[in-house]
C-alpha cells in the first residue's frame, strides 16, 4: 500500500472541524475491519461522530441507524465485526460517561478493554492500516472549537508501530 | 525503593495476603503455620525482598513455593537469588523464568491483580517431603540473609549495548536459556523499542527452530509491515517454509503450496533483494513467484540460486517448475533493491567489507555496529580465519575502552567459526580479553566456553596450551560454582575430549574446576553427580564425593527404561553427541539413542526426528534448516541445551527424559 499522510489543523477560525475526519475513518474501519482498534486519549467525551440526519449511512449504521451517530455507537459496530476495540484513557471523572457508554454499548469483555492510566498524554485513534494523531483530545472542545492539528496516515510503517507500542505500553495492565 | 514498616504492613499487602492464603491454598492448616509464619513476616515488614510464600494443594498434593518480583526490572535479580539459594539444587522446575499464571486458578489471579502477570517463580521440588523442606529451607535462609544485607538497590541496570551483546553471544554459543533471559532482562530494563524487541525474539525463535512458535507471535504482522530487516524477514520465510510449505513441497504438491501461502494471513516480504538469503527463504520466494505467475522476479530468483550454487538445496519439483517458466534466468539480474535504512547505515555498509575493516571501525573509529550486525553482513564475508594473523594484531594492541566495545562482536565471531573456520590468534585475543576483563559473569560463560572450544580444535602448541590452560585455572574462583556445575563441567569434558599435550596442565585445570563441585556434591542433582564422577575419574583427580543418595534407579532410569523412549540428540559437534549418547546409555539402558550433525534438513535427519520420542538440541551454529526440519516433522517433547558442551546437551536430555 502506498503511504499516503494528510495535517489537517483544525478550528473555529479555520470552519474545520475534525469530527468528520474521526467519523470517516471509523466508517473506513467497519467497512474493513482489523483486529484491534486503539482509542487513546487523556480525555474522552461520546461525542457525535457522523450526522446521519439525512440517512446517508443509515445501509451501514446497524438495524436502527440513528440520526446522530456517537463515538461509542461506532465502536459498538467496529466491535461487532470482531475487532477488540481498546481505549486508554486517564482515570478522571470527565471520562466516566463515555466509559459508561461504550461498556454498555460492548458487552462482550473479549472485544473491549479498557485501560486507565493516569500518566498518558497521547492522542490517537489507531486502526487497520490507518493512525489518526494529533494535539486533539476526543471531546466536544477538541473536536469543535479548539484549534488542533491532526495528521492521518495510511499504509506508513508508523501504523504498526503504533500497535506494537500500544501493545507493549499496555500488556500487563488489567 | 521503600522500606516504610508502616506501607508495608498496610492495607495492600494485608489484602493480597489474604487472597493468597484463601481459596486455593491449603497453608493456613495450624499444624503448618510455624512454616508459614516466618514469610508472612517478611512479606509484611520488607518491601525491599521479594515476596516468598509458600502454597499448598491437598487435594492433589501440590507444594510450591511463589516467589514474586514486586517490580519489573527486579526479575532478574530474584532469578540470580533463586539459583543461588535453591534452585537446581532443590528445584524440579520453575527456578529460571517466570511462571504463566492462571487467571482462572484464584492464587495466581491474586499475585495477577496485587503484583503483575510476569514477575513471578512458582518453584516446585516434586513429591518428595525432604525434598520439599529443604526447598522452604533454602528460601527461608534467603529471605533471612537479604533482610540481614545493607539496604542498597540491588537493580543496577546494565547497558543495553552490552545486553544486546550478551543476546548475540548466548545465541551464537548456543545458550538457549540463558538467551531467554537476556531477552527478559533486556524486556524489564527498557530503553528498546518494542519492535527492536520482537526482532530480538524472531532471531532467537528461528535460531531454535521453533516455527509454529514464530508465526503464531502476536505481533508479527505489525513487524512484518514496518520493513523490517533482512535477517528478520528471512527469519519469517524460514519459519513459513519450516512450518507451512514443508508438507506439500515435500510430496511436490505445488498448488497447495501455493494455496497455503495465499491463505497465509501476513505480509510476508515475498519480493525482496533476494541476495542474502539462504535456501529456505528462496524456497518460499519461489513458489510464491511461481504462484502469481510473476516470471520476471523468477527469473532473478533463479539467477540468484544459480549465481550462489544453492540450487540443489531447493525441492526438485519447485525447482523444475520454476525453469520451465522462466527459462531466461541467467539472463535476469535486475531486481528489486530494498530502501537503506539510511544515509548513514548505507555508507557504513559501503565502508566495512571485512572483519578487519569492522575491528578497526568498532575499536579505533568508535563505530556503532549495530548496521553491520542488524543485517548479519558479515556473513557475506570470508570468514575471520581467513585473516585471523591482521585481526589477531589488530585485537593485540586494543585498550581496554577499544575492547569494551569490540566485545560487543563476540556472537557474530563465535558464529563466523561454524565449527570448521577457526581462527586461534584472534579466538586467543577474545579468550584473554574474556579473562582479563572479567567478562566471566554467568551470562558471558558460554561464550567464554565457546571460544575455548574454537581455540582447542585449532591443536595448539604444548606452549599454548599449557597457558591457556594456566589462566583459566587461576580465574577460576571467580566463576566456578554449584550454580555454574553445568558450564563448568562442559570446560572439563572438553579437557577429555581434545587431544592433551601437557597433562600436569590439565590435571591443574581439572582439580580447580572439580574440587570445588565435589565439597558441595550433595547440591548437585543425580545425574550432574555422576557425571562429575566419572569426569573426574577419567581424568585421574582424586576427589571424595557425595554417596549417591540411594543404591535404586535415578528418576530418570525409572521412568525411562522399558518405555521404549528414543532420543534425538542433535549438535553440530560430534565429539558432545558420542560423549552424551554413550553416558545416556549408561544411565538408562532401556533407551534407543539416535545422533544427528546434519547441518540442513536432510532425509535422514527428517525421519530420526519423526521417530524419536524425545528430541535435545544443541543450537551453537546451527541453522534453522536444520533446527525447523527437526521442530517441524517431530512430535515427541523438544529440550534445548543451554550451551554447546557435553554436561549441557546431558542436562537438557535427563531433564526431558524425566519429564
Amino acid at each position: 500500500m502506498t503511504p499516503l499522510e494528510r495535517t489537517v489543523r483544525t478550528g473555529k477560525n479555520l470552519g474545520l472541524r475534525a469530527e468528520n475526519i474521526v467519523g470517516t475513518a471509523l466508517i473506513g474501519e467497519l467497512l474493513d475491519p482489523g483486529k484491534t482498534l486503539w482509542v487513546v486519549s487523556g480525555w474522552i467525551s461520546d461525542v457525535k461522530v457522523i450526522d446521519n440526519s439525512q440517512g446517508a449511512f443509515d445501509s451501514i449504521l446497524g438495524d436502527d441507524p440513528p440520526n446522530v451517530c456517537r463515538l461509542s455507537h461506532m465502536l459498538a459496530l467496529v466491535a461487532a465485526t470482531g475487532t477488540k476495540v481498546c481505549v486508554a484513557t486517564r482515570p478522571n471523572p470527565h471520562n466516566t460517561t463515555f466509559l459508561d457508554h461504550i461498556s454498555e454499548a460492548i458487552r462482550n469483555e473479549n472485544r473491549l478493554r479498557i485501560i486507565r492510566d493516569p500518566n498518558m498524554h497521547e492522542k490517537t485513534l489507531c486502526g487497520n492500516g490507518w493512525i489518526m494523531t494529533g494535539s486533539m483530545n476526543f471531546t466536544k472542545s477538541g473536536m469543535g472549537n479548539n484549534e488542533e492539528s491532526v495528521t492521518y496516515r495510511t499504509g506508513d510503517p508508523s501504523v504498526a508501530q503504533a500497535h506494537i507500542d500500544f501493545r507493549a505500553r499496555w500488556k500487563e495492565t488489567e | 525503593m521503600n522500606t516504610d514498616a508502616s506501607e508495608t504492613s498496610g492495607s495492600f499487602i494485608q489484602n493480597f495476603l489474604t487472597r493468597f492464603m484463601g481459596m486455593g491454598n491449603d497453608v493456613g492448616n495450624p499444624k503448618l503455620s510455624t512454616h508459614v509464619a516466618p514469610f508472612l513476616h517478611y512479606a509484611f515488614t520488607r518491601s525491599d525482598l521479594p515476596v516468598v510464600l509458600p502454597r499448598y494443594q491437598a487435594l492433589i498434593d501440590e507444594f510450591a513455593m511463589y516467589v514474586i518480583a514486586r517490580e519489573r526490572s527486579e526479575v532478574g535479580a530474584t532469578r540470580g537469588l533463586i539459583v543461588s539459594f535453591a534452585g537446581p539444587s532443590y528445584c524440579v522446575s520453575g527456578d529460571l523464568a517466570p511462571a504463566l499464571l492462571n487467571r482462572n486458578d484464584p492464587v495466581d489471579k491474586a499475585v495477577i491483580d496485587f503484583f503483575s502477570e510476569d514477575t513471578t517463580f512458582i518453584l516446585r521440588a516434586g513429591k518428595n517431603r525432604e525434598k520439599r523442606r529443604r526447598l522452604r529451607e533454602s528460601l527461608g535462609l534467603m529471605q533471612a540473609t537479604m533482610s540481614a544485607r545493607p539496604r542498597r538497590s540491588w537493580s543496577v541496570a546494565k547497558p543495553l549495548g552490552r545486553l544486546i551483546a550478551q543476546f548475540d553471544a548466548e545465541l551464537a554459543a548456543g545458550g538457549e536459556a540463558s538467551s531467554l533471559h537476556v531477552l527478559q532482562e533486556i524486556q524489564a530494563r527498557g530503553g528498546m523499542t518494542p519492535t527492536n524487541l520482537a526482532h530480538l525474539q524472531i532471531k532467537r525463535l528461528d535460531r531454535l527452530g521453533l516455527s509454529a512458535q514464530l508465526l503464531e507471535m502476536e505481533d508479527l504482522p505489525n513487524v512484518l509491515h514496518q520493513n523490517p530487516p533482512i535477517p528478520v524477514g528471512e527469519a519469517v520465510l524460514n519459519a513459513v517454509r519450516s512450518a507451512v510449505l514443508e508438507e506439500s513441497l515435500s510430496v511436490g504438491d505445488l498448488e497447495a503450496a501455493y494455496e497455503r501461502l495465499r491463505t497465509l494471513d501476513l505480509p510476508l516480504p515475498v519480493k525482496v533483494d533476494a541476495h542474502r538469503l539462504g535456501p529456505q527463504a528462496l524456497t518460499v520466494l519461489l513458489t510464491a513467484a511461481l504462484g502469481r505467475g510473476d516470471d520476471d522476479y523468477l527469473g532473478v530468483l533463479l539467477h540468484k540460486l544459480d549465481e550462489q550454487r544453492q540450487a540443489e538445496l531447493i525441492p526438485a519439483t519447485l525447482l523444475d517448475a520454476a525453469r520451465k517458466r522462466a527459462p531466461s534466468a541467467a539472463e535476469a539480474t535486475d531486481e528489486p533493491h530494498p530502501a537503506e535504512s539510511s544515509a548513514v547505515e548505507a555508507s557504513l555498509r559501503g565502508s566495512i567489507n571485512s572483519w578487519m575493516g569492522l575491528f578497526m571501525a568498532v575499536a579505533k573509529e568508535g563505530t556503532d555496529p549495530s548496521a553491520v550486525l542488524t543485517d548479519s553482513i558479515w556473513r557475506e564475508w570470508p570468514p575471520p580465519a581467513d585473516s585471523d594473523n591482521e585481526v589477531a594484531e589488530l585485537l593485540t594492541d586494543l585498550t581496554d575502552q577499544e575492547w569494551d566495545r569490540c566485545w560487543r562482536l563476540t556472537g557474530p565471531f563465535i558464529e563466523a567459526d561454524e565449527y570448521t573456520h577457526v581462527a586461534p590468534r584472534s579466538t586467543r585475543e577474545f579468550i584473554n580479553y574474556a579473562l582479563s576483563g572479567n567478562r566471566l559473569a554467568v551470562g558471558d560463560l558460554n561464550a567464554v566456553y565457546a571460544l575455548t572450544e574454537s581455540y582447542l580444535r585449532s591443536s595448539p602448541s604444548a606452549n599454548e596450551y599449557r597457558q591457556l590452560l594456566d589462566e583459566l585455572r587461576d580465574t577460576s574462583p571467580q566463576w566456578v560454582s554449584i550454580d555454574n556445575s553445568r558450564i563448568v563441567l562442559d570446560f572439563v569434558d572438553r579437557l577429555i575430549l581434545v587431544p592433551c599435550p601437557d597433562e600436569s596442565a590439565r590435571l591443574n585445570l581439572a582439580i580447580a574446576l572439580l574440587e570445588p563441585l565435589s565439597r558441595r556434591s550433595t547440591r548437585l542433582d543425580p545425574a550432574t553427580l555422576a557425571f562429575s564422577k566419572q569426569l573426574a575419574k577419567e581424568l585421574g583427580v582424586p576427589l571424595q564425593w557425595a554417596p549417591t543418595e540411594s543404591t535404586s534407579p535415578s528418576t530418570a532410569e525409572v521412568q525411562i527404561n522399558g518405555k521404549g523412549e528414543v532420543i534425538l540428540l542433535y549438535s553440530l559437534d560430534n565429539q558432545v553427541l558420542m560423549r552424551v549418547a554413550e553416558t545416556l546409555e549408561k544411565l538408562a539402558p532401556g533407551i534407543k539413542v539416535l545422533m544427528s550433525s546434519d547441518k540442513i534438513s536432510t532425509t535422514s535427519l527428517k525421519q530420526k526426528a519423526q521417530h524419536a520420542t524425545r528430541v535435545v538440541l544443541a543450537t551453537r551454529c546451527a541453522t534453522h534448516a536444520a533446527t525447523g526440519a527437526i521442530t517441524a516433522r517431530t512430535r515427541a517433547k523438544i529440550a534445548f541445551a543451554d550451551g554447546s558442551g557435553s554436561a549441557s546437551l546431558l542436562r537438557a536430555a535427563v531433564n526431558v527424559l524425566a519429564d
